[in-house]
């Protein structure tokens, strides 16, 4: 009889464990997991040389707008891009794109420069708020 | 308030003259005579939950004296709200335990545990039910949005987001007092009718989503001076609601400054932040005709100056 009503308290005990653990997930970790998926990301298809290709990846939530901003090394110009740039600023060798109507998907922004680069001499950084109204971020673009 | 002295033995410790009632009968017996717990826990001495707690256990052994209060309150004799179907010999007034069932611990451990868990698992529910239901209780609720400020004579947006707590589709109404002055420009979608003597504008609409975005340009007056300030107010009802029209929240004013209205923190540059706050905020109305251009090209040069005399904006590179 002991051992009979001891099992069943443990039964009932991991049952309320298992109930918990369900509400922890699905009220908790999970809309935490799905909100922490990133808007955008972006990395290099081509890092070197005189042709400069980055890729960006954008989440099923796009934000309305992002800015893709290119440092060069100094002295380098850009002969061509596509898209077009935004706003070239010669003292800090920083090349900004405002991308508007950014959806789903994929898309490639290349630039072409006036001599060749090394993957080491360049960076690029994307800036975009992920949540309407929410703070401005800044990601990396990966080599 | 009402002292409870249920549990006063009145000078007989441990045990005290009790009586087994019905709480099923005596709530129906309080309802039929239209009596209110209030007035019950006044008459016997004891407070309302006691009268609750009476009321919600089948049978529960109370004070003879209480019993004999309550009976009299609910104007019946003793014996009616007295426990009719008991097994046990003693349902007569008695010396009774207050414990009515006495199981074995371990059992009885087990009753405690199953609700217990059953509790905390629907306390869970609901605190996370909770914190992620932020919705308002009523059928719709509206928000302003609208610049810190703007420059004399100048246009800037203005937009309302609308929130239904009622499943679509409704009708509803949007009512927008204007400042004195102040012109309404476009508006997203079509302003419904605009009322030049009341300076008011108005949208009619039947809307299929719960969210939605009504947008307009305004112009501000070009005379006004530095510090006045441009003060908005409105409705929003839904049809056949009349009597609840909600007030639009949000801002309600901006102020007239010489800056560009996307220049929010007044350092004539439109930065990245400014830049990317306008089209996440602007970007579902994109046929919302707010000077695009000149935000983009300020933000691309150096910065900018208000020219008072030509009312308007140099980009500086």
């Amino acid at each position: 009889m002991k051992t009979c009503v001891g099992k069943k308290q443990m039964r009932i005990g991991q049952l309320s464990l298992l109930a918990g653990a369900c509400l922890l997930w699905s009220g908790l970790l999970m809309p935490a997991m799905l909100s922490a998926a990133p808007a955008i990301s972006a990395g290099y298809v081509q890092a070197r040389g005189t042709q400069l290709a980055i890729e960006i990846t954008t989440g099923s939530n796009p934000p309305a707008s992002a800015i893709l901003v290119q440092q060069l090394p100094p002295g380098v110009k850009i002969l061509a891009s596509q898209p077009g740039f935004s706003n070239y600023d010669a003292r800090r060798n920083q090349a900004k794109w405002l991308l508007r109507q950014l959806n789903t998907g994929k898309s490639t922004v290349t630039i072409t420069l006036d001599r060749a680069v090394s993957a080491d001499e360049i960076s690029a950084e994307i800036r975009f708020k992920p949540q309407q109204g929410g703070k401005m971020t800044t990601i990396q673009v990966k080599k | 308030m009402a002292k409870d002295n249920s549990t006063d033995t009145s000078g007989h410790p441990g045990i005290a003259p009790m009586v087994r009632i019905d709480g099923a009968k005596i709530r129906q017996l309080r309802e039929r005579n239209k009596l209110t717990q209030l007035y019950l826990s006044t008459v016997v001495g004891v407070t309302t939950d006691t009268i609750s707690r009476w009321e919600n256990r089948h049978y529960q052994s109370i004070k003879l004296e209480n019993a004999e209060k309550l009976a009299q309150a609910l104007e019946v004799p003793l014996e009616e709200i007295e426990q009719q179907e008991s097994p046990e010999p003693e349902s007569q007034p008695s010396q009774v335990q207050p414990e009515p069932v006495d199981l074995p611990p371990r059992r009885r451990t087990g009753l405690i545990i199953i609700p217990a868990v059953l509790l905390s698992v629907v306390a869970a529910g609901i605190l996370i039910y909770s914190m992620f239901d932020t919705k308002p209780h009523r059928g719709v609720s509206a928000e302003r949005i609208l610049p810190l400020h703007v420059s004399p004579g100048q246009s800037f947006p203005v937009l309302i987001r609308v929130h239904l707590t009622e499943p679509p589709p409704v009708s509803l109404i949007i009512k927008e007092l204007i400042p004195h002055g102040t012109l309404a420009l476009e508006g997203f979608p079509s302003i419904t009718s605009i009322d030049d003597k009341e300076n008011s504008l108005k949208w009619i609409r039947r809307i299929d989503t719960e969210g939605s975005v009504y947008a307009y340009m305004c112009k501000a007056p070009p005379d006004t001076r530095g510090n006045d300030r441009l003060v908005f107010s409105g409705t929003v009802t839904l049809k056949d609601t009349a009597s609840d029209r909600q007030t639009i929240e949000g801002a309600d004013s901006l102020e007239i400054a010489p800056y560009h209205w996307a220049d929010s923190n007044r350092d004539y540059m439109i930065d990245d932040e400014e830049i990317l706050a306008v089209y996440d905020i602007y970007s579902d109305m994109e046929e919302l005709p707010f000077d695009r251009d000149l935000i983009d090209s300020i933000w691309a040069s150096e910065g900018y100056a208000w020219d008072h005399a030509g009312a308007t904006y140099i980009t500086v590179d």
